[in-house]
C-alpha cells in the first residue's frame, strides 16, 4: 500500500490528475489540473469532463478515444484543451479505464502532462513547411523554375520552364543551362553573374534567353545559389519570370528615345535653335544660333527675344505671328533678323508653341534655318526684275522715239527737200528770168524751214529715257514768273489774265530745263489758240494725288480741240489743229516726251470754242 | 486720151502745191485744179458737192501730213460718204513719206487706188490719168 501511495504522490507531483466516472462527469481533479485549466476544485467536480473541450479535434478523433476506453483498453494520445480563460493547452494523455466486477468501465483516470510548448513548436514547422510548401506551389505556379548543380547541368526544370523555353523536361534534364543561351549578353555581363553565384551570393537581373526554335525571351532572373557544408555551392536555384513584352516595350521605347535623341541631334545640327518663354524671354539656344546672331550663349540667355528684331517687318505682321503662336498654332514664314555686328540675315522659321496643361503655351520652340543666301539672291532677282523693266521702258521709249524720228524724217524732212529739189529742177528748166527769181526766192524759207525741223529732231532725240537723271527741287512761283516773262508782249496785247492756285504743292521735284520747255509749250499754246472773241483767261494749279503725285493743270479758254477728232494724235509729231500760222506740231510733242522721259503722264481735256485743261503728273514726289 | 475735168490737191504744203499745179498745167489734160490744205475743207466740200456730179473731182491727190485733219482721217471719213457720192472719185495718197507702214497701211484701205511718194512728176500724172481712162 505504501508503494501505491507513493506511486500515486508521485503521479500527483509530476502530473495532471482528472478521475471521471463511466459518463465523464469529473468526480476528482488534482492540483496541477485546477492550475492548467484555470478552474478551481469546486468549479470542475460534478462537471462534464467537456468543460475543458476546445473544439479543436475532429469528431472521429473523440469517438475513437472513447471507444477505445469504453471498451476498456488505455488510450494514449495528444489533446488539446481549454483553460477557464479560453486559452488553449496541449497535454499529452494517458486514459485508464478502471473496470468492475463485470469488465466496465466505472471510471476514467486521466494522466496528462503539459506539452503545449512542444506542441506549438510543432505547431509551428507544421505552419512554416506549409507556408513553404504554398511558396513552392506559388513559386512552381508563378515562375519559371530550374535547377542546375555547381557545374551547371539542369537537374530540374518546372512547368514553365519547358513552355517558355519550348523544351521537354527530357530534353532539358542533365543538359548544361547554355542550351537556353541567347548570345545577347557580352561576356563580361555573364561572367559577372557567375562570379556573383560562384560567391555564394544570389544574382539578381533581366536575362535574355533563346528558345528552342530560335525565338527569344526576356525574363528577369534571381539565381539563389544553395550552399554546403563547406559554403561552396552545390546547386543552383534559378527563378524567371517572363518579361518579354515588358522587354519589348522597353526596347521599343529605348529605341523611340535614341530616335528622338537622333532628331535632337540632327535638328540641334542642323537648325538654328532657340527657345523663349511664354513672354519672350531667351531660355535656351543652340551653337547656330549663336554663330549666326554673332552673340554668345550669355549674351542670349534671360534676354528678350527681340535682341535680334531687325526692325524689317511691319508691325502687322509681327502681329499676325505672336497672335497666331499665343493661340497655340505653328507659325511658319520667313524672318529678316539682326546680328550683333548690325548685319541682317534672313532665316526661315518655324515657331512651334508649347502648351502646359491648361492649353496655353508655356514656351516657344523656334527652329530656323539660314536663307541670307537665297534672299540675297531673291532681292537681286527683284533688283533685276526691276532693271528688266526699267530697261524696257527704256527700250519701249526708244522704240516709240525711233518710229517719231522715221516719220519726222520720211514726212518733215523729206517733204522740204523735195521742195527744194522741185524748185532747182523748175529753175533749171525755166526759161523766165522773172519765174526763176520768184522760185529761188522760194527755196530760203523752205530751206529755213528745214532747219527749224532739223534742229527739233535733234532736241528730241536729246531727251533721253532716264529716271536716274538729277532732279532738281523747283519753287513753281519762281519758275512761272521767269517762263511769264518771255510772254509779256503777247499777254499785254491780248490782256490776258494769268491766275495761280499752287497751294497743295507749291514745289516740285522735276529736272530743271524739262520743266521749263514743259511750262513754256503749255502757256504759249494757251495764248497762241485763243479765242478771237473772248480774252484769255489761263489757270495753273496744282492738286497733290496719292502716291506721292502731284498733278499740274493749265486751263485756258481758249479755240479747244475736238479730241473726238484728234485723241490718238494731239501729242503726235507735227500734228497742228488749228490754222496757226506758228503752229509746227512740235510743242505738245516735245512736252510728252519730257513727261514720259521721267516715267511721269500728260493728258487732256477740251471742248471745241470752250477751252482745254492740260494736264501733268510728276511721279515720286516727296510728301 | 481723154481730160479730166477736175483734179483736186489737198495738201497743206504750198510750195509743193505751186510747183504741182504747174506741172498739172503742163500736161494739158485737166481742166480744173481745186486745192484744199486740210482733210476738213476737202470733206466739207464734198459733202456740200455729192449731188452735184460736175462739182466732184475725179482725182484727189492726198497729202498725209496735215493739220486739223490729215490724210488718214480724212480717208475714214471719206470711206463713209462715198457711197453717197454721185460720182466715182478715185483717191491717190500723195505724200513724202518713204516709211514703209504709211506705205503699207495705205494699201489696206479701199478708197485708196495708190501710193504716189513725192515728187509728182509729168510722167507719173500722164500715167495715173491714163490709167483712169
Amino acid at each position: 500500500m505504501n508503494n501505491i501511495a507513493d506511486y500515486k504522490y508521485a503521479l500527483d507531483q509530476s502530473s495532471i490528475l482528472a478521475i471521471t466516472d463511466q459518463k465523464g462527469i469529473i468526480i476528482h481533479v488534482n492540483d496541477n489540473f485546477c492550475k492548467i485549466s484555470k478552474y478551481s476544485v469546486k468549479e470542475l467536480i460534478g462537471q462534464d469532463h467537456r468543460i475543458i473541450n476546445s473544439g479543436y479535434h475532429t469528431k472521429a478523433f473523440i469517438k475513437n478515444l472513447w471507444s477505445t476506453i469504453a471498451n476498456g483498453e488505455v488510450w494514449k494520445g495528444e489533446l488539446k484543451n481549454k483553460a477557464k480563460d479560453g486559452t488553449t493547452y496541449w497535454v499529452d494523455t494517458t486514459i485508464v479505464p478502471f473496470l468492475n466486477a463485470d469488465n466496465k468501465p466505472y471510471q476514467y483516470v486521466a494522466i496528462r502532462s503539459d506539452i503545449t510548448d512542444r506542441k506549438n513548436g510543432e505547431e509551428e514547422i507544421k505552419k512554416t513547411l506549409k507556408e513553404i510548401s504554398d511558396y513552392k506551389y506559388a513559386l512552381d505556379q508563378s515562375s519559371i523554375l530550374a535547377i542546375t548543380d555547381q557545374k551547371g547541368v539542369i537537374t530540374h526544370v518546372n512547368e514553365n520552364f519547358c513552355k517558355i523555353s519550348k523544351y521537354s523536361v527530357k530534353e532539358l534534364i542533365g543538359q548544361d543551362h547554355r542550351i537556353i543561351n541567347s548570345g545577347y549578353h557580352s561576356k563580361a555581363f555573364i561572367k559577372e553573374l557567375w562570379t556573383t553565384i560562384a560567391n555564394g551570393e544570389v544574382w539578381k537581373g533581366e536575362l535574355k534567353n533563346k528558345a528552342k526554335d530560335g525565338t527569344t525571351y526576356w525574363v528577369d532572373t534571381t539565381i539563389v545559389p544553395f550552399l554546403n557544408a563547406d559554403n561552396k555551392p552545390y546547386q543552383y536555384v534559378a527563378i524567371r519570370s517572363d518579361i518579354t513584352d515588358r522587354k519589348n516595350g522597353e526596347e521599343e521605347i529605348k529605341k523611340t528615345l535614341k530616335e528622338i535623341s537622333d532628331y535632337k541631334y540632327a535638328l540641334d545640327q542642323s537648325s538654328i535653335l532657340a527657345i523663349t518663354d511664354q513672354k519672350g524671354i531667351i531660355t535656351h539656344v543652340n551653337e547656330n544660333f549663336c554663330k549666326i546672331s554673332k552673340y554668345s550663349l550669355n549674351e542670349l540667355i534671360g534676354q528678350d527675344h527681340r535682341i535680334i528684331n531687325s526692325g524689317y517687318h511691319s508691325k502687322e505682321f509681327i502681329k499676325e505671328l505672336w497672335v497666331t503662336i499665343a493661340n497655340g498654332k505653328v507659325w511658319k514664314g520667313e524672318l529678316k533678323n539682326r546680328a550683333k555686328d548690325g548685319s541682317a540675315y534672313w532665316v526661315d522659321t518655324t515657331i512651334v508653341p508649347f502648351l502646359n496643361a491648361d492649353n496655353k503655351p508655356y514656351q516657344y520652340v523656334a527652329i530656323r534655318s539660314d536663307i541670307t543666301d537665297r534672299k540675297k539672291g531673291e532681292e537681286e532677282i527683284k533688283r533685276n526684275h526691276a532693271k528688266a523693266i526699267e530697261h524696257t521702258k527704256i527700250l519701249e521709249f526708244k522704240n516709240e522715239q525711233l518710229i517719231d524720228f522715221c516719220n519726222i524724217v520720211s514726212h518733215n524732212l523729206r517733204a522740204p527737200l523735195i521742195n527744194i529739189s522741185m524748185l532747182v529742177d523748175y529753175i533749171e528748166i525755166s526759161q523766165d528770168d522773172e519765174e526763176r527769181k520768184e522760185m529761188l526766192s522760194k527755196i530760203k524759207p523752205v530751206v529755213n524751214h528745214l532747219m527749224d525741223v532739223f534742229n527739233e529732231l535733234v532736241e528730241s532725240i536729246q531727251v533721253t529715257y532716264d529716271t536716274e537723271i538729277q532732279v532738281d527741287k523747283i519753287d513753281l512761283k519762281t519758275c512761272l514768273h521767269k517762263i511769264l516773262r518771255g510772254f509779256e508782249t503777247q499777254i499785254q496785247e491780248y490782256d490776258a489774265d494769268i491766275q495761280f492756285d499752287l497751294n497743295q504743292a507749291s514745289t516740285i521735284y522735276f529736272p530743271e530745263k524739262y520743266i521749263e520747255s514743259i511750262l513754256t509749250n503749255l502757256i504759249s499754246n494757251a495764248l497762241k489758240y485763243k479765242s478771237p472773241i473772248r480774252k484769255p483767261v489761263i489757270i495753273i494749279k496744282t492738286i497733290k494725288a496719292e502716291n506721292n503725285k502731284v498733278i499740274l493743270s493749265v486751263t485756258d479758254n481758249g479755240l479747244g480741240i475736238d479730241l473726238v477728232l484728234h485723241k490718238d494724235k494731239i501729242f503726235k509729231i507735227r500734228k497742228t489743229f488749228h490754222k496757226h500760222p506758228d503752229a509746227k506740231g512740235f510743242g505738245l510733242f516735245i512736252t510728252k516726251t519730257h513727261m514720259e522721259a521721267m516715267n511721269g503722264k500728260i493728258w487732256a481735256e477740251s471742248q471745241p470754242d470752250k477751252g482745254s485743261t492740260f494736264f501733268i503728273e510728276f511721279k515720286n514726289q516727296k510728301a | 486720151m481723154n481730160k479730166i475735168k477736175n483734179l483736186t490737191l489737198v495738201d497743206d504744203d504750198d510750195v509743193f502745191v505751186l510747183l504741182t499745179k504747174i506741172a498739172i498745167k503742163k500736161t494739158n489734160l485737166v481742166d480744173q485744179i481745186m486745192v484744199f490744205s486740210n482733210g476738213l475743207d476737202a470733206l466739207i466740200f464734198l459733202k456740200e458737192m455729192k449731188n452735184n456730179e460736175d462739182a466732184l473731182p475725179e482725182i484727189i491727190f492726198l497729202d498725209l501730213s496735215m493739220p486739223i485733219m490729215d490724210g488718214w482721217q480724212f480717208l475714214e471719213e471719206f470711206s463713209k460718204l462715198h457711197p453717197k457720192l454721185a460720182k466715182k472719185v478715185t483717191i491717190y495718197i500723195c505724200s513724202s513719206s518713204i516709211s514703209p507702214r504709211d506705205i503699207l497701211r495705205a494699201k489696206t484701205i479701199n478708197e485708196v487706188s495708190d501710193y504716189i511718194i513725192k515728187p509728182i512728176t509729168k510722167d507719173k500724172l500722164k500715167d495715173i490719168i491714163h490709167r483712169l481712162n
